[in-house]
């Protein structure tokens, strides 16, 4: 009796749809051993080697928020990941050159995530009103204008020095802490979908207009969106600064953070819950196999894979599974409409 | 063509070794012909990440010679490590660390944990040495280096860092006292803002002070500069007796060229990297003659220990295995693993706490000079060699117990010629803005292609950096092989591109000029990733620069000088600029162009091709653009990487401008060119660096405070979210 009834749900749990049962048993299974992975000997290169990814991944699901959901395509994410590894490694440092008061990782490193959240906030209120490639490209201006401040303002980081961190290297507890972060980013886009917040989000996308007339604030939604992805991200960009022990602008702002984000995403599959995820990880394991046997030539095929992705592949790994993932097919055919209104809108100059 | 086939012969003969390594962790000198396994009581394992591709490829190629210099010399020559009457055999298990940091720091920590080193060495450069030694550290295993040479690494504390080169801050340290022996009382010092070459800059200005040599300034700027004028501009109205300078190769070049252009003439010209570099020489010829740079180690120098023989002993050891002469690169990296395989022999084990303390009590005479490690692990008694370059030849002219030659101090008339002080009462303004002009001239003609694909297809060229890179290359090649001047070449560059924009058209563009911005945008960023990447495996990412006729500089007076270069680059670009503005405003094609920018809905339906008129538009503007890469492929130099930051600039311009204005270009251009050139001559010491940022600050707040452009142009913009 008692063990029907415990059996219930799960079996409920189990049999939620078509597919579905097995994707949640395959989830279950990944992250069961992804726990016990540590504790039945990997070994810290390993436990290392699943931390960067966790990184990406978590850094593509952040990316995917703004980028995926409100269409917002941002080409300088890594602004924050880098803003986020600065101001806590300015906070560590014990260096003459930084503040040098040699505060404990923790408080570090949150105060890291809720800077790069605060001006993700306040720039995002100013280039968030840019609509297409516009917001794309003040982005990318924004990552490389905040990488050549930080490299300019010595006084507080060290320049082009960098800042050294005091180095304590426990990869198993890094381990824990970005798999619980990285589940829990994962539940939170999760029940994101669910809600109407999320709604308004993939509105936003759809018809921005459309969305402000039945009247969803999104200026504050796609800014507060955008906020929170960036304080996210920089709280991953603290954890590898204290990982790394070590920051300097040219590895702590590298364009290949937001270009493997968005890389990932794509691949993985546009606005879903999963793409994110499961795209990182493939592209990742895609980069082991060229890299130990293309050398040089995996960065050029690495763009070829990218072309074609975007051509060939427009929904992604999961899109292509996922029915109710956001149709990137929808999403491109809707954008261009957008954009061939443009110039019947216009007056001839 | 030679050298593209040779880098690819080399990149086919890399890949075998390190599949094998990647794939099963096994070594290297297993293939030693002369190796008999049973001559050893075993193995002792080291471990490097070393760069074979990225930014680092090739001195981190150098380093891996000169470890695998070693490797070879010590099991087969040498008959193994020496520990109580047994001989061991060494091995090294390379991986390739990508120059990427993340990647490295993997790497070192799989070294320790799955190949169970014995002991690391060192990656190349100091900020990979930063990131791997800090697992060294963690993880209580011994690494020796010979390539980071930054101070910040050893001033952490760590008990398991040892660096056999001189340190960054002392790189300086043997020339400084020989100007300063013979005269020399003011410096000015230009730095790159990196790690190694701020300590080396640090440095400087602590030796310069110490032996009584005023430092009048201290200017900085950012990595990959393309143009040193303000500095320099600024520098030669102080009139010092010294210049002290560095970074990377290229700013070698930069400083000896601009110097010549602007009439800077200081006593002596010290740069920290570059005229220790045979290159150098052929690149620049005579101008070089009399630069003098610090040296770590040279073929010629005095020194000699038990093991190699004599330096040049070394070289030739070097040159028989890897037929070519080693730099000195190479050699740090030999005698980073010759003193750990002293210090275990000393310590009679492998264990970590005993060659520790064996290295601390190191004193060893050797090829590479004296090595005896401090509290820190840096070895202080190799001092710094100094070179100069004379009459060609790279002579090496301090310390004096390495030095062959006399020191050539002052240069010339020194800075004897003008006396006082260039400054007059108008100040830099005439110079400010001559460079800003000539600065705007060449932006104009680098942006007109980008706009104008813009403006016309609203496609966004995110590889248009790239085709200017692709002509200047282009321009590059006929130069080197064949001695065409750049200026000559234009045309011909300008219809090979035209075909190549016709190709990538008829291939990309046309597949999705229908789908939304994103499509496009990523599509082209694609293309520009390929691009940078095969143009890097043919020809390398080392810095090419065109020789031209139109070179120098006009003295207009002592304090103002026209570059001749930029002068007809900006002739030129007002002539293309006239030259399309006419064809758009003044043909029947023109005029289908604009309809077609206008709206295209409506231009077909009074029947004008467009997809003919998106060819036509989009070949020529290719043809500029790598037109245009090949007139700034004297000026810029010329590699793979070069284009980013232009497409960034043409993105700023065009923001500001208004897509597809010609006149718009122009006007936007000149903007950037003034406002950078201002900044880097009128800010101290920070200045150029600002200018690198002043583009980006531009591009943003002219999208967000006023995204239509300034001037207005072919399409209009409705760049707001609703």
């Amino acid at each position: 009796m008692n063990s029907r009834r415990s059996a219930r749900p799960l079996r409920q749990w189990l049999a939620g749809g078509r597919g579905l049962a097995a994707t949640r048993v395959a989830v279950a299974a990944v992250l069961a051993w992804l726990i016990v992975l540590p504790l039945v000997g990997a070994t810290d290169s390993t436990m290392f080697t699943m931390t960067l990814m966790f990184t990406s991944v978590a850094v593509a699901i952040n990316w995917n928020l703004t980028g995926g959901f409100t269409g917002y395509v941002d080409f300088g994410h890594a602004v924050w990941f880098g803003l986020g590894a600065y101001v806590t490694a300015i906070l560590m440092s014990l260096q003459a050159n930084s503040l040098g008061i040699g505060w404990p990782p923790v408080p570090a490193i949150v105060v890291g995530a809720v800077v790069a959240g605060a001006l993700a906030g306040l720039i995002g209120r100013a280039t968030m009103r840019l609509r297409g490639p516009y917001f794309s490209i003040a982005m990318l201006g924004t990552f490389v204008a905040v990488r050549e401040i930080v490299r300019t303002w010595g006084g507080l980081t060290g320049g082009g020095v960098g800042l050294t961190l005091p180095p304590y290297l426990n990869r198993q507890l890094f381990y824990y802490v970005e798999l619980v972060l990285v589940v829990g980013l994962v539940a939170l886009t999760w029940w994101l979908r669910r809600t109407r917040f999320g709604a308004a989000l993939v509105a936003i996308r759809e018809d921005e207009l459309g969305a402000q007339m039945r009247g969803i604030s999104t200026t504050r939604l796609k800014v507060a969106v955008f906020s929170f992805a960036g304080a996210s991200t920089g709280l991953f960009g603290g954890l590898w600064a204290y990982q790394n022990t070590f920051v300097d602008p040219d590895i702590a702002f590298t364009e290949v953070r937001t270009i493997d984000a968005i890389m990932g995403t794509l691949l993985g599959g546009l606005g879903t819950v999963a793409g994110p995820v499961v795209g990182s990880v493939v592209l990742y394991w895609l980069r082991e196999v060229l890299w130990a046997n293309l050398l040089d030539y995996h960065l050029v095929a690495q763009g070829v894979l990218l072309i074609m992705v975007v051509l060939l592949m427009p929904r992604g790994i999961v899109g292509a599974f996922d029915r109710r993932g956001v149709s990137a097919r929808r999403l491109w055919r809707f954008r261009r409409r957008q954009a061939d209104d443009q110039p019947e809108k216009a007056t001839a100059p | 063509m030679r050298r593209a086939v040779f880098m690819l012969g080399i990149a086919l003969v890399a890949l075998l070794p390190v599949a094998a390594a990647c794939g099963s962790g096994t070594d290297e000198s297993a293939d030693s012909p002369s190796t008999v396994p049973g001559e050893f009581a075993g193995t002792i394992r080291l471990g490097a990440a070393l760069s074979e591709t990225g930014k680092y490829s090739v001195e981190g190629k150098d380093s891996r010679q000169g470890y695998d210099t070693w490797l070879r010399w010590v099991n087969e020559a040498y008959g193994g490590i020496r520990i109580s009457g047994q001989r061991y055999r060494a091995e090294i298990v390379y991986y390739d660390d990508e120059s990427d940091a993340d990647t490295a720091g993997n790497l070192t920590q799989r070294l320790i944990d799955d190949d169970r080193v014995d002991f690391l060495l060192g990656p190349y450069s100091s900020g990979l040495t930063t990131g791997t030694s800090a697992i060294a550290e963690a993880n209580n295993v011994l690494m020796v280096e010979g390539n980071g040479t930054s101070d910040t690494m050893f001033e952490r504390g760590f008990r398991n860092l040892f660096l056999v080169a001189t340190i960054a801050s002392d790189y300086t340290r043997s020339g400084i006292e020989a100007l300063a022996a013979r005269g020399a009382r003011t410096a000015v010092i230009a730095h790159e803002d990196t790690s190694f070459a701020t300590a080396v800059a640090g440095g400087a200005a602590r030796h310069l002070e110490a032996n009584g040599v005023d430092v009048l300034a201290v200017e900085t700027y950012p990595k990959d500069i393309q143009d040193v004028s303000a500095i320099m501009t600024k520098f030669r109205d102080l009139d010092p007796d010294l210049f002290v300078g560095g970074g990377h190769y290229n700013d070698a070049v930069l400083f000896v060229n601009s110097a010549k252009e602007l009439g800077f003439k200081p006593g002596g010209m010290l740069i920290t990297v570059g005229p220790s570099n045979p290159k150098l020489v052929d690149e620049l010829g005579r101008d070089v003659d009399g630069v003098l740079g610090p040296t770590q180690w040279e073929p010629s120098m005095a020194y000699r220990g038990p093991y190699f023989g004599s330096a040049a002993d070394y070289a030739d050891y070097y040159e028989s295995l890897w037929d070519e002469p080693p730099v000195y690169q190479a050699a740090s990296a030999t005698a980073a693993a010759l003193a750990l395989h002293l210090a275990i022999e000393a310590a009679g084990s492998v264990d970590t706490d005993a060659v520790r303390a064996a290295l601390r009590e190191l004193s060893a005479d050797t090829f590479y000079g004296p090595i005896s490690f401090d509290e820190r692990g840096v070895n202080v008694s190799k001092p710094m060699g100094m070179i100069q370059v004379l009459d060609g030849d790279i002579v090496v002219v301090a310390p004096d117990d390495a030095a062959v030659a006399q020191l050539q101090y002052p240069l010339g008339d020194g800075g004897a010629e003008r006396g006082g002080s260039g400054s007059s009462g108008l100040g830099q303004l005439p110079q400010a803005l001559v460079n800003g002009i000539a600065l705007g001239g060449m932006y104009a003609v680098l942006v007109l292609g980008f706009s104008v694909i813009w403006g016309v297809m609203g496609v966004i060229n995110f590889a248009h950096g790239e085709f200017v890179m692709v002509g200047a290359y282009l321009a590059w090649l006929a130069n080197d092989l064949w001695g065409v001047d750049p200026f000559l070449s234009v045309p011909v560059v300008f219809a090979v591109m035209m075909v190549l924009g016709y190709a990538v058209q008829r291939l990309l563009v046309d597949r999705v000029i229908d789908r939304p911005h994103l499509v496009s945008l990523l599509v082209m960023f694609g293309l520009a990733i390929i691009l940078q990447n095969a143009m890097k495996l043919i020809f390398s990412a080392d810095f090419r620069r065109a020789d031209t006729a139109l070179d120098g500089s006009w003295r207009v007076t002592d304090s103002l000088t026209v570059p001749v270069t930029k002068f007809w680059i900006l002739m030129i670009a007002l002539g293309v600029l006239g030259g399309l503005s006419v064809l758009l405003s003044r043909t029947r094609l023109g005029k289908g162009i604009r309809a077609a920018a206008q709206n295209r809905e409506a231009a077909r339906i009074v029947g004008i091709d467009v997809s003919k008129v998106y060819v036509i538009v989009f070949a020529l503007c290719i043809g500029i653009t790598g037109a245009a890469g090949a007139l700034v492929s004297p000026v810029l130099a010329v590699q793979p990487f070069q284009g980013p930051p232009l497409t960034l600039k043409a993105f700023a311009i065009t923001a500001m401008a208004g897509l597809g204005s010609i006149r718009g270009a122009l006007g936007g251009a000149m903007v950037l060119g003034l406002v950078e050139a201002g900044l880097a001559i009128y800010v101290e010491g920070v200045g150029t660096n600002l200018a690198v940022v002043a583009s980006f600050v531009i591009l943003v707040a002219a999208l967000v405070l006023r995204p239509q452009g300034l001037f207005g142009g072919l399409r209009p913009v409705d760049a707001t979210a609703a």
